[in-house]
């Protein structure tokens, strides 16, 4: 069975270790490969490399980025990397979803635009509900 | 079936490079299938707990490695860890463990609080597990208004509400009555076979592992041997029932072999499952007359290894004693009962006072002048047969404000139990109206 790729960009270490866990405990071995970004720098690194792809990407809207010299917290840093994922053709089938706080998802409506598929609240879904979200998704992809 | 857990040459130690060192566990390999229901059985201080305590993420292991999953959680960080702990493995505590100022359904909700869960979600999830475990008319109420049975089943809902795959259970049956006990157990045995989650439960009481697949028997911090349990096929069931219909004194000797088994269970808590089984074919004989008194007495006191059931003089005397006592007091209650039969309104006062001196045990529990009244009354009750035993159970833990005897839960079951393997399989025929 093809090996899923998922990227997660997120800046909090702590959701970061849930997503990578949920994913270690509720699924067979091997069925994912992870791959994390701690900034929004290193998300764009990691687009850029040559051979990368993913199936699905994960990112919270609130990053820090470099703005006149400081590093300032954006809530819609997430924004601007949705546009950049979508401006690059490798990346056009990927699946992009917001994994935020409810208190943004008043911003659900611009990333969609830019070419968000999906909002998840990350205060709704407990670990093993987000594999299984993911299984379906990935099912619902590989049907089309 | 896909290892979920596995062990590699772990080896633990307690207070490790201090004078009070002690080897907790050694070289441990073993495996564990995903959606395997496996328990860890042996006596106090064989090191179970101590693996319990590895397998949850409660303890770091020392030397070896400890996969869950094909990753070693032995190499996680604190923070990693703390992580696991929480996603991981669902536990369920002997003692409960409940949070006293929170509600029931904040209790069960309080994993995922941890979790960033949301509150709504939180309730949410929360009432479907307390639906679950038929706790929903109790969600506001605090551990201190539940029954012990309840507060476990509370715990057990708390240890679902991350969604755990590994649910590990630490004696929880330790604080039970049997009817609880069993309760639990059978929910147990239901998170594995229609959730498909890893259970791995630590026990001490060989009656306990009548569901486990896997048993691995621990002692002095080695894993000795490693049984597993197949489930029995379909014939070898209706052989069996088709036995017992049709061979009615064998029928009836299993009726004593039941209760013997019963009794050993009560008296002999904390044995191994060799030794429970001895025990329970030392009563079988002694309640079927196969033997007298004395030589029972001989058999609880000759050395194991010849066969005997190894006990010190004077636990070998007192059991001794208390089967007499269960022996007497059954055939005075089949004496009462049949009296009974034959005169429904007879007073028989005498009979069922020294009947309630052994149920209480005069040197252990003592009654104020309502007690006894009302304990004398529901005894009564049951030997007329006016109240079931579970009844009578109920109105000696009511209080005496609510025209109950008001005794403690502990000292409730004690007599319950009592009187239950008094009453054996006597069964006591309905009144007919002509009767009553």
């Amino acid at each position: 069975m093809k090996q899923i790729k998922i990227l997660m960009v997120d800046e909090n270490e702590i959701m970061r270790f849930y997503f990578r866990d949920s994913f270690w405990l509720h699924s067979e071995r091997d069925e994912y490969e992870l791959r994390f970004a701690s900034d929004f720098v290193q998300a764009q690194q990691i687009l850029r490399e040559p051979e990368t792809f993913f199936d699905i990407i994960f990112l919270d809207l609130v990053l820090h980025i470099t703005h006149k010299n400081r590093l300032v917290l954006d809530p819609e840093a997430g924004l601007k990397l949705i546009a950049q994922i979508r401006s690059m053709p490798k990346f056009k089938n990927t699946k992009i979803v917001v994994f935020s706080s409810k208190q943004y998802f008043h911003l659900w409506k611009k990333a969609k635009k830019l070419g968000a598929n999906f909002f998840l609240k990350s205060e709704e879904y407990l670990p093993r509900y987000l594999v299984k979200w993911v299984e379906k998704i990935f099912k619902e992809k590989s049907a089309q | 079936m896909n290892t979920i857990i596995e062990l590699k040459h772990v080896n633990f130690w307690y207070d490790r490079g201090k004078p009070t060192e002690m080897q907790a566990l050694h070289d441990i390999n073993l495996q564990i299938g995903q959606g395997e229901y496996v328990a860890f059985f042996g006596p106090s201080g064989s090191g179970k707990t101590t693996l319990l305590y590895l397998l949850s993420g409660t303890e770091m292991s020392q030397e070896g490695e400890v996969m869950v999953n094909g990753k070693d959680i032995s190499k996680l960080s604190k923070r990693e860890m703390a992580i696991y702990r929480q996603i991981g493995v669902g536990m369920v505590f002997q003692q409960f463990n409940l949070i006293p100022n929170l509600t029931i359904l904040e209790n069960v909700g309080l994993p995922m609080a941890f979790l960033g869960v949301g509150e709504d979600k939180r309730i949410k999830e929360a009432k479907l597990l307390l639906e679950r475990l038929n706790l929903s008319a109790l969600a506001k109420r605090f551990p201190y208004e539940l029954s012990g049975g309840q507060q476990q089943r509370v715990g057990i809902a708390r240890a679902l509400a991350n969604n755990a795959p590994i649910i590990v259970a630490d004696e929880p049956i330790g604080n039970l009555d049997s009817t609880n006990a069993n309760n639990v157990l059978d929910f147990l045995k239901e998170l594995c076979e229609k959730d498909g989650k890893t259970v791995v439960m630590v026990t001490h009481e060989a009656w306990s592992l009548r569901d486990a697949k896997k048993i691995f028997y621990l002692k002095d911090g080695v894993v000795e041997k490693v049984e597993t349990n197949h489930a029995k096929p379909a014939t070898q069931i209706l052989a069996e029932q088709l036995y017992k219909q049709t061979a009615p004194k064998r029928a009836q000797e299993s009726k004593e072999r039941a209760v013997a088994s019963t009794l050993a269970n009560v008296l002999f808590r904390g044995f191994s499952a060799e030794e429970n089984m001895r025990f329970s074919d030392f009563l079988t004989q002694r309640l079927t007359g196969q033997v007298d008194q004395v030589q029972f007495l001989e058999l609880l006191y000759k050395p194991f290894r010849e066969g005997g059931g190894g006990l010190w003089k004077k636990r070998a005397l007192e059991t001794s004693r208390y089967v007499e006592g269960i022996i007497q007091e059954h055939m005075d209650v089949e004496g009462i009962c049949l009296e009974l039969e034959k005169n429904p309104t007879a007073p028989l006062l005498h009979e069922i006072g020294s009947l309630m001196e052994w149920l209480l045990d005069r040197n252990k529990i003592r009654l104020d002048q309502l007690q006894e009244s009302r304990f004398r009354q529901v005894t009564t009750e049951v030997l007329r047969n006016a109240i079931k035993l579970e009844a009578f159970k109920e109105a000696l833990y009511l209080p005496k404000s609510k025209l109950g005897v008001g005794l403690s839960h502990r000292t409730t079951e004690r007599i319950y139990e009592k009187f239950k393997l008094a009453l054996g399989n006597f069964e006591l025929e309905p009144l007919s109206p002509e009767k009553a």
